[in-house]
């Protein structure tokens, strides 16, 4: 028995030291060490002999135990060690395709929307909601624009009741702020707006505006040009001009509308701009002092500017796209440009 | 409007080029929308006028413009008049029954005109502002009206009943033929929220014109006419506004009227247009005019103070300056003398008549600021400073900001549809409450508001699967609409809906293909729910009839229904044209808001580990298994219990029938110190014993 102790020593240090990998070690784990092992059969027989050959076999017995045990154990490392340099100097093809995830985009309105804010929080402005339906009080008549007036057929409302109307500017938010809050009030109000118009490249019967207004102490025609010229090169770049043009809005007095340079062609004129140099953009003006006076504000006490504009229109020239109902057939090769 | 370059010289003598004159004028506010070369060495500016100006809705009035901006002055057409024997009050006469609608009503007879086709300078005239020459006596109204822009109208005298006119409202059931040949009812304009009936011409009988829109057919001026009434008077924008909207009918006439015409053009456009008539066709123009007339109002003054003019421009312009701006525009100036200091620095700026839009000092304001020109004010180089209001994002903008992103990393692309839906799709989806719906929608599919984002989603999925992109993953998050009681309180909320269909990962050569499913969907709202900081909430398995019946949950959140979501019921996929499995859900965002907060606190982390047990369950195939989860951990009072996972559904050979394996990995963990074997061990005895007794669980044998 000792010698068959002996022998099995030899044998497993000699094909542990031989086992070439993880498997071949495992099976020698099984042949040495498992259940029906040589090793473990005279385990179960030491009980059967006599007590002085028990002693010195048993001694026998578990030294060879814990010297496996401890070669394998060195072995397995070793092996491990080996088996991850093999794998680590595996020749891979690496232009087979990696594993992707699905990775989520934001709209580009919302992209382009939360720029404006930005730009417009940065300027010290805070932002303001209203509701989409709105009363005929709040989208017209606080705001100067009584009913037959001309001004309204520009407009065309969708109606919900005799009074009540989807709102075709989100103007009547100016309304609703001052009426709340005494001066000052520097707000940005962004939202859907709509309007009646039959759907092409250019023109869809809801859109999303961005109105601003700031009320105070002094506040010139001339702060309203530097607020909007500031923001023409926060959102298109420093070379971007902006023009002013007289024009009418029931609500601003003076009222104009205001167009950027054309980034296509730099202002020279091209087939984009209809070779005028300039991109239409919205409409500004000094805040009228009967729309003060609607809201509780003295007109010899404050002045105000407010504006307006259109964010699929910017995002139209900021990506340079030219048919705004592609921002709402979201064709997810067109999501995924942005 | 159209504006013809060379007809303008005719009121104003200018040196600008086409081009250079489209430029002027875009910057005093007439935009130039077109400007094209037409033959006879002529130029057209398409130009838009505000509607403010009405005054500039002519050659005449645009010739005033340009005499602002080049100092020159802008000359008034002739209107003298040579006329016959006959006296006007011998052939005809006129009564206004409305003098609110129709303050002014001047009309001159003209006997014995030839009707023929104008001479071609006057036909070239009118068509090259896009009008289209009928014969001489219309046209020479027309041409008159391009001139000046006032209005007027040629009646063929002997068609009118007892030769005289009347300006009246329409009576009930009158009918009146126009010049377009359609047969227009003249009943109550109720729908317009007013009581008026539409304000008529007529004669001794019946309507013979629209006032201030279109004309009768029946005494149109034509080839047999010999006698001429002509009309030219003021009516009220508001009557002219309503009944044209009414009628659906604009014209160049309405247009003008609606928008304010001038009371001192009347006779001047009336005898200038009757003599052009008598001049092209021959005829005795009748002695003198009928005009109903109320006193013409005063001209308006109003004060000006220069200091105001620069606190609302920002610029520093002199009093001379704003003197010589204001009388370039036509406005009078008077100073105040000199023993009344106070007003010494106030002017006095009379307003000339045809200049209906200034009404208050601000209107002087713009005037003045435009005549400068906008491009002069010099925008400075800091912005105005403004202490109180600070640039804030209210927690509601942060936390859609944090939402939209969570969503873009849970590989939802965010899409934007129309708040519209047509309401066959809200019948499909919706009973609790009506739909918003649009009294005058630009068509039915239009037509009332979205009740919910789901039906819109399905259809840009539709679309997309119709474009060869199969793995869609899509949310939306936007408003809502809901009309209640009785369709006076109207409510807007916040939704969130995504819809996902396909791959639940991007397809790889070394992986199994493995569409999205129920799990993947429970997972998405699970993972988003708690990155928000949603911990707690419930989902139930709900049957949600015609939108998912067999896998359909509903997500509660403190007993409160949250949203809903599952798989897409078959039928929709023909309705939506879908191919399938298709994966949705809606969640009240309004709602959802109240539980998700921004505010971060730090919890110290963990000192002592967690001992994970496995325990293999067989239990009777109807339990849920978050029934086991919730006994396991009121069993460790929770406080024992870090959580709870399931890591095997087992239903083999080896379980017996009605019963399935269920495998849970559980985490001991105390606070203050890393619990013993002996805790653990009867721990998990005192677990398996209620699970025993509550559900009839048993430890499975390895």
């Amino acid at each position: 028995m000792e010698e068959t102790l002996r022998n099995l020593s030899h044998e497993a240090e000699r094909e542990i030291l031989e086992a070439s990998d993880l498997n071949a070690l495992e099976g020698l784990r099984v042949k040495y060490l498992g259940r029906k092992s040589s090793l473990i059969e005279i385990l179960h027989q030491l009980g059967t002999l006599p007590l002085d050959k028990r002693r010195i076999i048993g001694k026998l017995a578990n030294e060879v135990k814990e010297k496996f045990t401890k070669q394998l154990q060195e072995r397995r490392i070793i092996l491990e060690k080996k088996q991850e340099e093999e794998r680590l100097k595996e020749a891979i093809d690496i232009t087979l395709p990696g594993k992707k995830i699905f990775l989520g985009k934001r709209h580009p309105l919302t992209q382009v929307l939360d720029e404006i804010v930005e730009i417009f929080l940065g300027m010290g402005f805070s932002v303001a909601e209203g509701p989409d339906i709105e009363t005929e009080y709040y989208n017209f008549e606080a705001l100067n624009t009584p009913k037959d007036h001309p001004a309204r057929d520009e407009q065309d409302t969708f109606y919900i009741t005799d009074e009540i109307l989807l709102r075709t500017q989100t103007s009547p938010v100016q309304i609703r702020v001052m009426e709340r809050q005494k001066p000052p009030v520097r707000i940005i109000a962004p939202g859907r707006c709509y309007r009646r118009d039959a759907i092409d490249a250019s023109h869809l019967p809801m859109f999303h505006q961005v109105e601003g207004l700031y009320v105070d102490k002094n506040v010139t025609f001339a702060d309203l040009k530097a607020t909007l010229i500031a923001f023409a090169r926060a959102i298109l770049g420093e070379e971007v001009r902006v023009r002013f043009r007289p024009h009418f809005f029931p609500f601003t007095e003076p009222s104009a509308e205001y167009d950027f340079s054309c980034i296509i062609c730099g202002g020279k004129g091209c087939r984009s701009c209809q070779n005028t140099g300039w991109m239409e953009i919205s409409g500004a003006g000094m805040v009228h002092p009967q729309v003060f006076r609607n809201v509780g504000y003295d007109p010899e006490e404050v002045s105000g500017f407010a504006f307006g504009m259109g964010v699929e229109r910017i995002a139209m020239l900021k990506f340079g796209i030219d048919d705004i109902r592609l921002f709402y057939e979201n064709d997810l090769r067109f999501l995924a440009q942005f | 409007m159209k504006i013809s370059y060379n007809w303008l010289k005719e009121f104003v003598s200018f040196t600008l080029s086409p081009q250079e004159l489209a430029g002027k004028l875009t910057m005093l506010g007439f935009e130039v929308e077109e400007l094209f070369k037409q033959e006879g060495e002529d130029y057209i500016l398409d130009l838009k006028i505000t509607p403010n100006r009405p005054d500039c809705l002519s050659h005449l009035g645009i010739a005033r413009e340009i005499a602002t901006v080049t100092g020159a002055k802008a000359f008034l057409p002739q209107n003298k008049v040579v006329e016959g024997n006959y006296k006007i009050e011998e052939v005809t006469e006129v009564l206004v029954e409305d003098s609110q609608a129709c303050p002014r009503y001047s009309a001159r007879v003209i006997l014995g005109v030839k009707i023929a086709p104008s001479p071609d300078w006057l036909k070239r005239r009118i068509e090259s502002v896009g009008l289209r020459p009928v014969n001489n006596v219309v046209d020479a109204t027309n041409f008159v009206l391009m001139e000046m822009g006032h209005p007027l109208h040629a009646f063929d005298f002997n068609r009118l009943k007892e030769r005289r006119i009347v300006v009246r409202r329409a009576k009930p059931n009158e009918k009146i033929t126009t010049l377009d040949g359609l047969e227009r009812n003249l009943s109550s304009p109720n729908r317009l929220g007013s009581s008026e009936e539409i304000l008529v011409i007529a004669d001794a009988e019946k309507p013979v014109a629209l006032a201030g829109i279109m004309g009768g057919l029946e005494s149109e001026v034509g080839e047999t006419t010999e006698d001429i009434l002509l009309e030219s008077a003021y009516f009220n924008p508001t009557v002219i506004h309503r009944g044209s909207r009414f009628l659906q009918l604009k014209t160049e006439a309405s247009y003008r009227f609606e928008r304010g015409t001038i009371l001192g053009n009347i006779p001047i456009a009336l005898n200038r247009a009757a003599e052009m008539i008598r001049s092209l066709g021959g005829g005795k123009i009748c002695q003198g005019y009928l005009d109903v007339f109320s006193n013409e109002p005063p001209l308006l003054e109003l004060n000006l103070r220069p200091e105001r003019i620069n606190k609302i421009l920002g610029i520093k312009l002199s009093r001379e300056e704003v003197c010589q701006i204001l009388e370039r525009l036509g406005f009078t100036v008077t100073m105040h003398s000199a023993e009344t200091p106070i007003l010494e620095e106030i002017l006095e700026v009379g307003i000339p008549s045809f200049r209906l839009d200034i009404k208050e000092e601000i209107d002087l304001i713009e005037e003045i600021a435009r005549v400068h020109g906008y491009d002069k004010i010099e925008s400075g180089f800091c912005l105005p400073v403004c202490q109180k209001t600070g640039g804030q994002k209210s927690e509601k903008e942060k936390i859609i900001a944090k939402v939209k992103e969570i969503l873009n990393a849970l590989g939802l692309t965010e899409v934007y549809t129309l708040s519209f839906m047509s309401p066959s799709a809200q019948k499909e989806f919706s009973n609790t409450f009506e739909a918003v719906t649009l009294k005058n929608p630009l068509s039915l599919e239009i037509s009332t508001l979205r009740l919910r984002l789901l039906p819109n989603l399905l259809e840009i999925l539709s679309y997309n699967q119709n474009h060869q992109i199969s793995d869609v993953r899509i949310f939306e998050l936007g408003k809502i609409y809901e009309s209640k009681s009785e369709k006076r309180d109207f409510q807007e909320r916040l939704s969130l809906a995504g819809v996902v269909s396909g791959l639940e990962k991007p397809h790889h050569w070394q992986d199994g293909i493995k569409t999205f499913d129920f799990f993947a969907l429970k997972g998405l709202i699970q993972t988003f729910l708690t990155s928000i900081g949603v911990e707690i909430f419930q989902m139930r398995q709900a049957n949600l009839e015609k939108l998912c019946s067999a896998k359909g949950i509903t997500i509660w959140l403190n007993n409160n229904l949250l949203g809903y979501g599952g798989e897409l019921n078959l039928s929709l996929y023909k309705e939506y044209d879908l191919k399938g499995p298709v994966f949705v859900f809606e969640l009240d965002f309004e709602f959802l808001l109240k539980y998700i907060s921004l505010k971060k606190e730090y919890k110290p982390l963990p000192k002592f580990l967690a001992i994970r047990r496995d325990l293999a369950l067989l239990v009777p195939q109807t339990i849920e298994s978050q029934k086991i989860v919730e006994i396991i951990q009121k069993t460790g009072k929770r406080k024992w219990i870090e959580k709870v996972e399931l890591f095997d559904l087992y239903q083999g050979e080896q379980i017996p029938r009605g019963n399935k394996g269920l495998g849970f990995s559980i985490f001991y963990k105390a606070e203050d110190r890393t619990l013993t074997e002996e805790e653990v061990h009867s721990l998990e005895q005192e677990i398996l014993t209620h699970l025993e007794e509550e559900i009839g669980a048993k430890r499975r044998a390895r």
